[in-house]
């Protein structure tokens, strides 16, 4: 059981770290227009 | 039974007066031996052509930017800035979260010298503002509005706008990780048995789900505090209040006892309540901003813009600005087909105009040299040269839209049930958590603080608080699925509430505009080919009979051979050669005059004359060189749809209100019409200006009525914000102008049906999800005050009484799907 000692915080520095970058997607806009992305693809203009 | 003026309901508008020869004090149209208005403006009686000029007129003097005199009205309005005059300013405002927000804002404007109006609106996150330009300025105001706790956007900053929804959308997904994580965290603890996790692990884990539940409470549910807040700033306890109450003792309790080692932890449920509320109010905000960015849209779109003619130069060469960069005095051209964007008088040409916004009748008025022209009057005849008048805040429109704010401030509050549940709940709650401490201290001080918390926590008002916005949410998707727009949720509850419907007659009960009613056959020609030449010779024109002829002749699938030379004469008719033949569409006298044989002609014209006039509505006579070939009536036909929606508000036990702008003989026509063909028994109100319908609204909720006016939202717009609830039909430009709780896009009378049948059921629904949050509670609170609930019950009763909600509510989703 003594590793449940390092294994918990070790699992809410790993939850923080989601965290963190959830707030980098959501603020730089990665969930602002979820449809235009598939469509993309077909584009042939852009890289 | 029929009662063409209830007697309860005497308008206060003047009626109109005896015949006069003189000029309409306002537009200086030669009255013309027709009946005048008369009112009296600053304590002298004047005459109107028209309840539209009157009503401007008084709302200018109102303003003190009245004209003196018939002649005086060319001269320019004094500047702004003048002693008496008002400036009105629209602030964005940003970090609204509630309506309670609204309200104190609006108390603080008020309250600030100068201002002599102030309306927030919520849901536009706007305030308009009017004041004295001499004693407050716009600067002053928005440093209320920071002062007050709120941000004045620089403009519409759509990137601010944009940072402001991802960050709400970063409160919500970073809630549900957080909820997840602490509820992974808590589970072990509840499906151990006691002392079978090491005292250790066990404060290790209340460590975590502390770190994890942190930014939950300090940033995820800021919204929460914010408008509790607020509520209790203006003493108005919301469903805000309970919601940070029970957080706030949750989260404090918890972190005590994580700090102390001893006592239960309830961070799995705060993190789930949160969370919860955060996904019901960001699905609520979007489908919000969606409505409202639909009518945003239409307005950006239709943003009137005006044809400003260079100074200097000769020819027509002209600039297209916005209608607000106008100043008295600039000359204009106004295309046909396009709105009058000032007032303003014709210096060059005539034409038609339709001032159906303003006064309701769709009639179009002839405009000749010299005539005025009101803001927002559409030009359905030729293109005319004016010189503008008044522009910007001082002309007609912007009064009317002056109108439409200060209606809106007088409307009677919204209470929704919801809300004044809430406010006993807390306080319920607060006195049941307070008894709770105080017994168990007399009994056990030890368990006294455990068992108080317990109850704060587990009175936690999820359900409670789901309970409104989740039905009002749903019901919101169910009306965007028909393309029915609700930009104010409470006005659904208020739509089920209210025992008397008021409707506009002109473009709500019946078609917007006129239509052909009758053709009669005068000369040696068939109807069809007579329909065929009035709209050949027509085809280009805007004016209202001209669409009416051709949906006609469209209807009856009559060809339309092509008019050449056509003239059209504003105010008498038009003419056209058709097949090599010269016609002639318009009065008796005009048309008639094109007679080969005069004097067969001049027969031709008294016997038309002797004719009774036609009664239900305006007609125009078809002729040619052998002289007169038909009749066309013109008039209104009420909508195919109407009918059947008076019938079923009838039988809902409703009281069905016509006011209109328009004479008395034709909305009593008009209304018994209906009444043979619904059954249901019509109050009829007619000869009514904006003020006036506004003002009967207005007596009516003093006597304690909840009125909904259905209108379209055009010359109607100071009534629907009165209302207590508004449904507009509008479609197209127009939809840009409307300012009402629902927008019925499109003019389908019978969706009306639908608002209402959908409102009653988001009620029940409502109710029930309210029966069914205080049950829950009733049940859980004996437990907690007796010491007997473990956090886990808490959790789980929480968990079940949100699906419950959710599960019913979803219920709105098949309702009257195709019906």
């Amino acid at each position: 059981m003594d590793s449940l000692y390092l294994l918990i915080p070790l699992s809410v520095a790993l939850i923080l770290l989601v965290g963190g970058i959830l707030v980098w997607a959501v603020l730089s806009g990665q969930f602002e227009d979820l449809d235009a992305q598939g469509a993309r693809i077909l584009d042939e203009d852009r890289d | 039974m029929a009662a063409p003026t209830s007697n309860r309901l005497e308008p206060a508008d003047a009626r109109r007066g005896a015949a006069t020869d003189g000029r309409c004090d306002f537009c200086a149209e030669p009255l013309a031996g027709r009946p005048a208005v008369q009112r009296p403006v600053r304590g002298v009686a004047r005459n109107y052509c028209c309840l539209g000029c009157a009503f401007i007129a008084e709302q200018l003097a109102a303003l003190a930017l009245a004209p003196d005199g018939p002649g005086a009205a060319g001269a320019p309005a004094p500047a702004a800035g003048g002693g008496r005059s008002a400036a009105s300013a629209r602030i964005a405002i940003g970090g609204m979260v509630c309506s309670a927000c609204a309200v104190l804002l609006e108390h603080r404007l008020r309250s600030t010298a100068g201002v002599r109006s102030a309306h927030v609106d919520f849901v536009a996150q706007r305030a308009q503002v009017v004041y004295d330009p001499g004693r407050t300025d716009r600067a002053t105001l928005e440093r209320t509005v920071l002062r007050s706790g709120y941000r004045v956007p620089a403009g519409d900053d759509p990137r601010a706008a944009k940072r402001a929804s991802r960050i709400e959308l970063l409160r919500v997904l970073l809630a549900w990780l957080a909820m997840m994580q602490v509820m992974m965290l808590a589970a072990p603890g509840y499906l151990a048995a006691p002392g079978q996790i090491a005292p250790g692990i066990e404060q290790m884990l209340r460590i975590a789900e502390c770190v994890l539940s942190a930014p939950v409470v300090l940033f995820c549910a800021a919204p929460f505090w914010r408008a509790a807040f607020s509520q209790l700033r203006v003493h108005r306890i919301g469903m805000d209040v309970p919601v940070a109450v029970g957080l706030a003792a949750a989260a404090a309790a918890s972190a005590w006892s994580t700090a102390t080692q001893r006592g239960a932890v309830y961070f799995d449920s705060l993190t789930m309540f949160v969370a919860l509320l955060l996904a019901v109010r960001w699905w609520q905000l979007r489908a919000m901003a969606h409505a409202t960015a639909q009518v945003d849209a239409a307005a950006r779109q239709t943003r009137m813009t005006a044809n400003r003619l260079r100074a200097h130069s000769s020819g027509a060469a002209y600039d297209t600005i916005p209608a607000e960069q106008l100043r008295a005095g600039d000359r204009i051209a106004i295309p046909a087909g396009e709105a009058v964007p000032a007032d303003a008088r014709i210096v060059a040409g005539s034409t038609n105009v339709s001032q159906a916004w303003l006064t309701g009748e769709s009639a179009a008025l002839p405009k000749v040299e010299g005539d005025m022209l009101l803001a927002g009057s559409l030009n359905v005849g030729q293109p005319v040269v004016a010189t503008v008048v008044r522009a910007g805040d001082a002309s007609s429109l912007a009064v009317l839209q002056q109108l439409i704010v200060e209606a809106a401030g007088r409307r009677p509050p919204a209470a929704p049930f919801a809300g004044r549940v809430a406010a006993g709940f807390a306080l319920g709650v607060l006195a049941l958590a307070g008894s709770t401490l105080a017994a168990w201290l007399l009994i056990d001080p030890a368990r006294a603080a455990g068992a108080a918390i317990a109850v704060l926590v587990v009175t936690c008002p999820c359900a409670l608080s789901l309970a409104a916005p989740l039905a009002a949410a749903i019901a919101q998707a169910r009306l965007a699925r028909n393309g029915v727009l609700l930009l104010r949720t409470a006005a659904l509850e208020s739509l089920a509430g209210v025992d008397i419907v008021a409707f506009d007659k002109t473009g709500t009960l019946t078609e917007h505009c006129p239509q052909l009613v009758r053709l009669e056959v005068l000369g040696g020609m068939g109807a069809d080919d007579c329909l065929a030449i009035a709209a050949a010779v027509e085809a280009h024109s805007q004016h209202p009979f001209a669409l009416a002829l051709a949906a006609q002749a469209r209807a009856r699938d009559v060809p339309r051979p092509p008019a050449i030379c056509i003239a059209e004469n504003a105010g008498v008719g038009i003419e056209g050669i058709v097949a090599g033949q010269r016609f002639r569409l318009g009065r008796a006298g005009y048309a008639l005059a094109l007679a080969r044989d005069p004097l067969a002609g001049a027969a031709a014209l008294a016997a038309l004359r002797a004719r009774p006039h036609a009664v239900d509505g305006s007609q125009v006579v078809l002729a040619g060189a052998d002289g007169a070939l038909a009749l066309l009536v013109f008039g209104e036909t009420p909508r195919a749809d109407a009918p059947g929606l008076l019938q079923s508000l009838a039988r809902a036990g409703k009281r069905v209100l016509v006011v209109s702008g328009d004479q008395a003989p034709a909305v009593a026509r008009l209304a018994r019409r209906l009444e043979q063909s619904s059954g249901a028994a019509l109050e009829c109100l007619a000869d009514q200006s904006p003020e006036g319908k506004r003002a009967v609204l207005e007596a009516l909720q003093r006597q304690g009525h909840r009125v909904a006016m259905i209108g379209d939202g055009m010359n109607d717009a100071p009534v629907l914000a009165q209302a207590d609830a508004s449904i507009a039909l509008a479609s197209g430009s127009r939809l840009a102008q409307v300012r009402a709780d629902v927008v019925i896009p499109g003019s389908e009378l019978a969706q009306v049906q639908r608002v209402f049948d959908l409102a009653r059921r988001t009620r029940a629904i409502i109710r029930e999800n309210l029966l069914w949050a205080l049950a829950y509670n009733l049940v859980m609170v004996p437990l907690a005050a007796l010491g007997l609930l473990a956090p886990w019950i808490a959790a789980a009763g929480m968990a079940a009484s949100a699906a419950l909600v959710l599960a019913n509510s979803l219920r709105l989703r098949g309702v009257a799907a195709g019906a």
